[in-house]
């Protein structure tokens, strides 16, 4: 939801370079929202990914003479890598890498593939089933698909095989085609 | 993108982009009181702070004894002068050893007036008396005028003191008299007249500041293009990246030399009374500074700004004799800065993620950036003047003071930003044009 003029991001970024304080709030009020989805996202739980975002906010303004504007969207994406860099070490930290091999019997039945479920689902569902996923598959289902990373590049930044990364994934997205489906049937 | 290929996973990405969740309550006062207003600045001392005491030791001395000369200085010293000048043959060559200020032409027409008031057998030699207590009074402009006269002056003074010797003598006494009267009424000092100069300023601090963080001067650079997320792929280099400074930070820093700023000018000044005056001029003043990084990359970047100022003061003239004028000023310069230029070095990169070595920008070389903010900047600058005069146009200053340099609302870390009040010497040389 980008409703902020190019010359406004750039603005805004150059009053926090001054560590202006009021440019400061108004970043924090207008990306804040976005942030704390990420790091909520990545930690799962509210209290940790508080900090994280507490941390997050800090590397913002300490690092951002080193961010150059290039256009709309420039600054929120460069929030966001800050702020999920701060999510993956805080991961790292906690140490929760599972890396258990994927058996085929564990595969859920994937018959249930309504891609329109999705949207009737509000946001905020979607994030709490996001957030129920356990640990490692939640991190590779982020990368995979929030950082748009390929699964080479997500075995790589989390030392385990690509495969492994692949396999996580998938039992990731069928755990929550599982969880949609049952909502839905909730709801109707 | 892989994603293209996973439909599902794009539509999930789509559908969570805009979501947000609740801040935590009092977190943004929690972070006001956690982020630092500026960078952590350890200043080094290098004021040359005996310098600052030595000034303004010397001026209070400059004052104090301007001072008291000025409530010592009587008329009869004036006077007798004058009677001991006149007495002696004019000669219309002769430089006499009192002040080197002009008399406009008002009190020129003042000192010829008293011509009228008549001895009358001596009518012929009082208009000559005039001309004489003119050359008395040395100045370059009336003295053109005053040389015909002179030889006439002998003449005339001459001839009628043959008879009355004694008469002539006790009248020209009188004569002198009424004369310093309404010269010192008029007092000589300068009416009206310009001058122009040229000056040297300089701010006698340069300050060295060290912190341990990246940091660096307005233009961003180094990691800046990594950091960004650009097409495809790249964005998994930036997070490490991410990563790596983040456990690097406790070895990096960053240190900053000002040096002393250098400024050179021309000035001009209105005396539009006798005491006050009013000074402009145009100013050229160079901000350098260099800053080095000590990461993960060496960087040592150049940084020079130039200054195009008007400044605008107001001078007292507290104490004026021939050799030595002593005044107050003060006022406000206003500058731009019309080049703001960059110079970065770079040198090597290396990055290590854990037992992984990613291998990153190896970028080296120089780089010229010209920076676009360029601020106008405002001071304000108070001072005592010390001026010897040579000649009776040309003359030589020191103007020792504070200045303060407000800030200029911009990025830009400079000496002034440091020190904003600083003390500040100016010399120079002032013509007198009229």
């Amino acid at each position: 939801m980008q409703t902020k003029t190019d010359r406004n991001e750039a603005e805004l970024a150059e009053g926090c370079r001054r560590a202006d304080n009021t440019s400061r709030r108004m970043l924090y009020e207008q990306y804040g929202g976005t942030l704390m989805a990420i790091c909520l996202r990545y930690m799962a739980d509210r209290e940790a990914a508080e900090d994280v975002l507490h941390d997050g906010f800090l590397r913002i303004f300490e690092c951002i003479d080193q961010f150059v504007y290039q256009g709309k969207g420039s600054l929120r994406a460069w929030l966001c890598r800050v702020v999920t860099n701060e999510a993956l070490n805080a991961l790292r930290k906690r140490n929760r890498q599972q890396t258990q091999e994927v058996t085929m019997d564990d595969m859920p039945d994937m018959a249930d593939t309504d891609d329109t479920s999705m949207e009737e689902i509000p946001s905020s569902e979607l994030m709490k089933m996001v957030e129920e996923l356990p640990d490692g598959y939640r991190t590779v289902f982020n990368l995979y698909v929030f950082e748009e990373k390929s699964h080479k590049e997500i075995a790589e930044l989390l030392g385990i095989s690509e495969h492994t990364s692949s396999s996580q994934f998938y039992r990731a997205k069928s755990i929550l085609m599982k969880k949609m489906n049952d909502y839905r049937r909730r709801k109707a | 993108m892989m994603q293209k290929n996973d439909p599902w996973a794009e539509q999930f990405r789509q559908r969570m982009k805009g979501h947000t969740e609740p801040l935590p309550e009092n977190l943004w006062e929690q972070l006001e009181q956690e982020l630092p207003p500026a960078p952590t600045a350890r200043i080094v001392p290098m004021w040359k702070r005996w310098t600052a005491v030595a000034t303004a030791a010397g001026l209070l001395a400059l004052i104090s004894i301007g001072t008291l000369y000025y409530w010592n200085r009587s008329v009869p010293s004036h006077v007798a002068e004058t009677v001991a000048e006149s007495l002696v043959p004019a000669e219309p060559a002769t430089v006499p050893a009192s002040m080197a200020t002009e008399i406009p032409s008002d009190a020129v027409a003042a000192v010829t007036l008293p011509s009228r008031t008549p001895i009358p057998q001596q009518r012929s030699t009082t208009s000559s008396h005039p001309s004489s207590t003119e050359s008395v009074e040395k100045e370059e402009a009336t003295k053109e005028e005053q040389e015909p006269f002179s030889p006439e002056t002998a003449d005339t003074r001459q001839r009628p003191s043959r008879p009355t010797r004694k008469q002539q003598q006790a009248h020209d006494r009188r004569r002198m008299e009424e004369n310093s009267r309404l010269l010192a009424a008029s007092r000589p000092h300068a009416q009206n007249h310009w001058s122009i100069g040229m000056a040297t300023g300089n701010t006698f601090a340069d300050a060295s500041i060290a912190w341990n963080e990246v940091s660096t001067f307005y233009i961003p650079n180094g990691y800046s293009d990594l950091i960004q997320s650009n097409t495809s792929g790249s964005s998994y280099g930036a997070a490490m990246l991410g990563n790596v400074i983040s456990q690097n930070e406790r070895t990096s820093s960053t240190q900053v030399r000002h040096k002393q700023p250098i400024t050179v000018g021309a000035s001009v000044t209105w005396q539009f009374h006798r005491r006050w005056a009013v000074e402009s001029g145009l100013y050229y003043t160079l901000l350098s500074s260099d800053l080095d990084i000590n990461d993960l990359s060496m960087v040592n970047e150049e940084q020079k700004l130039h200054y195009m100022g008007v400044p605008l003061k107001l001078r007292r003239t507290l104490w004026d004799t021939r050799w030595l004028t002593i005044y107050a000023t003060a006022g406000s310069m206003i500058e731009k800065c019309v080049s703001a230029k960059l110079t970065t070095s770079r040198v090597k990169t290396q990055y290590s993620t854990g037992n992984k070595v990613l291998t990153g920008n190896t970028e080296r070389g120089k780089e010229t950036h010209t920076q676009g903010s360029k601020p106008w900047q405002l001071s304000a600058l108070a001072a005592a003047g010390v001026q010897l005069n040579l000649t009776q146009a040309l003359s030589l200053y020191a103007e020792p003071g504070i200045a303060y340099y407000f800030d200029d609302g911009s990025a830009l870390q400079t000496i002034r930003k440091e020190h904003p009040c600083n003390f500040h010497l100016q010399m120079g040389l002032r013509f007198t044009v009229k």
